[in-house]
């Protein structure tokens, strides 16, 4: 009986610290890759404190498309990193059921469907930060300037854990995208400022 | 405050003066400061409340694997103090180690979530509840006391089997379609009643009977509660014909459970009250069975529902279980209610209607107040 409380007693500690050194373990596996994301959603105060994001994968330029609006498509529930770590130069979208191609694959990712987000688990991601830092983080990603990279740690087995996000300035060709797509404001010569070394 | 209520006494010729004196003598002596209790009380409250914000504004600056250590240190510190100190600390009240036991298997639940928020992990929650339930439901059963234990782990154990059938379930449909494995889901939902009988059969042959008789309890209710809530589904009309959590297959399993676990209750706890708790049960069971049967059909769920609990309150009768016989009659009152507008909405949009609905609603209160006076039990009789 004094043996059995004992080992009662024992296994929950060791039940503990065991799954603690095995997240410690896993936490540490994997190729970090980063990934540009864009946009977010505020995050959830009953969740904790995160930021959430949604993942830009850079995509193959036969599969970006040019022209008409914007197809609806579901998000991918597979992809195949390649590049040279942590930059990704392609992202290709393949069957999660597929093995095949999950074995080829150097460095597969794999949505979670018991994830937060399921399915779309290669859409959107968040990622656990303190309050202060959550907030800062927040304001950030709304500032136009600044492209947001989130650094993924990915694993053999297609399972990733997004570890990091930093920001830094938007490339010239990035800001030359964005200001393509927008809408030019009207405004008379006289309001607009010269910027430093551009010349309009 | 009590002087003033024996003077009272005393003036109504209840007690004679020497009564009097000796009972506000004892008062004046038994007297508790209960003002300065209560500012220590918020004194305390306050220091408490100033650590917690002080920890909690400060959280981010702990590094994760300081703060785990930490965590895991209090959940050993509870455990050492049971292993070292359990029989002293039960002799001196048993709450201390139920308190004990207690906050060590909710700081192991929490740990989980710990776990989480510092390696980025997440997992769908019967994955920490079912690793949970797995190392500590061994300490909760060897050491529990009382019914807070008792509820953790039945209540733990339920949490995780409607989880897992939730994320499981839904994951199944959308793999397999209609071959999804639902009685094999049904089976895990149906699982925390075996509590019944395990605490049924220890209670007279442990040492700690308040426990097995709450882990008893807390699984019989279980049951009685879902069969309660699928007569209301099968009100509303909820039941499936087809595959699903719902269907006619997996509430067989479910009853079958059930009435297995009633055998058993039955078996394991021999005397009056044992066999009323497992027919209570094996009831219950039946009523699963059946239930789908009723579906949409209001008038049928309702007597389904009231026959379940007419059940429990000839069992309360013959086991001698007072409290319960007084729900049971409660309960069925407040169905006949429900039934009355269910059935008759539509009299509820007269002014006739109402005087009927609210005389109907008198003379239901009233018939269980009579059968409760005339019927229940006279001595306070313990629960199952």
């Amino acid at each position: 009986m004094k043996l059995a409380r004992l080992a009662a007693a024992l296994l929950p500690l060791a039940g503990l610290a065991g799954l603690w050194a095995w997240s410690e373990h896993i936490s540490r596996q994997g190729t970090d890759w980063e990934v540009p994301v864009a946009g977010y959603d505020p995050r959830d105060l009953l969740r904790g404190h995160y930021v959430e994001f949604t993942y830009d994968w850079p995509s193959r330029d036969d599969e970006r498309q040019e022209e008409g609006p914007p197809r609806i498509q579901p998000p991918p529930e597979a992809l195949c990193l390649s590049g040279d770590p942590p930059l990704i130069t392609q992202a290709a979208a393949f069957d999660p059921f597929d093995r095949a191609v999950f074995e080829a694959c150097a460095h597969p990712i794999l949505a979670d469907p018991g994830g937060v987000y399921g399915a779309a688990g290669l859409r959107t991601g968040r990622l656990y930060v303190g309050q202060d830092r959550a907030r800062a983080i927040e304001e950030r990603l709304a500032a136009r300037d600044l492209r947001a990279i989130v650094t993924i740690r990915q694993r053999k087995d297609g399972t990733f854990t997004p570890v990091d996000i930093r920001f830094r300035p938007l490339t010239e060709a990035e800001r030359e995208a964005r200001e393509g797509d927008s809408i030019r404001p009207a405004a008379p010569p006289i309001m607009t400022r010269p910027e430093p070394g551009r010349n309009e | 405050m009590a002087t003033g209520r024996i003077e009272r006494w005393h003036e109504a010729g209840l007690i004679d003066a020497e009564t009097r004196d000796r009972l506000i003598a004892y008062e004046k002596e038994h007297s508790r400061p209960i003002a300065l209790w209560a500012v220590f009380g918020i004194g305390a409250l306050a220091i408490g409340l100033g650590l917690v914000s002080l920890v909690a504004a400060n959280w981010e600056e702990v590094p994760g694997n300081v703060r785990l250590a930490l965590h895991l240190a209090l959940i050993a510190g509870a455990l050492v103090a049971l292993w070292l100190r359990e029989d002293r600390l039960t002799a001196a009240s048993p709450w201390v180690v139920e308190a004990l036991v207690f906050i060590a298997a909710v700081l192991g639940l929490t740990f989980f979530g710990h776990l989480g928020q510092v390696y980025q992990t997440s997992a769908p929650l019967w994955e920490p509840l079912a690793t949970w339930l797995l190392l500590f439901a061994p300490l909760m059963l060897l050491t529990g006391r009382a019914w807070p234990v008792a509820a953790l782990l039945v209540g733990g154990a339920i949490y995780c089997a409607w989880e897992y059938n939730l994320a499981f379930g839904e994951l199944a449909r959308r793999r397999d379609g209609e071959d999804a494995p639902w009685a094999f889901l049904a089976l895990v939902t149906a699982l925390p009643v075996l509590f019944a009988p395990l605490g049924a059969f220890l209670r007279s042959r442990s040492t700690r009977e308040a426990f097995w008789r709450r882990l008893e309890q807390a699984a019989l209710a279980y049951a009685v509660a879902g069969a309660s809530i699928m007569t209301a589904l099968a009100s509303v009309g909820a039941f499936e014909s087809g595959a699903g959590p719902l269907n006619p297959a997996s509430q067989l399993v479910r009853a079958a459970i059930i009435i297995v676990a009633g055998a058993l209750v039955a078996w394991g706890r021999q005397g009056v009250s044992g066999r009323m708790s497992g027919a209570i049960l094996a009831l219950a069971g039946l009523i699963v069975a059946v239930v789908s049967g009723a579906n949409g059909i209001e008038l049928l769920a309702a007597l389904l529902f009231m026959a379940l609990w007419a059940g429990i309150a000839a069992a309360a009768l013959i086991a001698g279980w007072r409290g319960v016989f007084q729900l049971c009659v409660g309960v069925i009152a407040l169905r006949l209610i429900v039934l009355s507008f269910e059935l008759a909405s539509d009299l509820l949009l007269s002014g006739f209607g109402l005087i009927v609905s609210g005389l109907l609603i008198l003379g239901i209160a009233w018939g269980a107040w009579r059968v409760s006076r005339r019927f229940a039990p006279d001595e306070a009789g313990k629960a199952p």
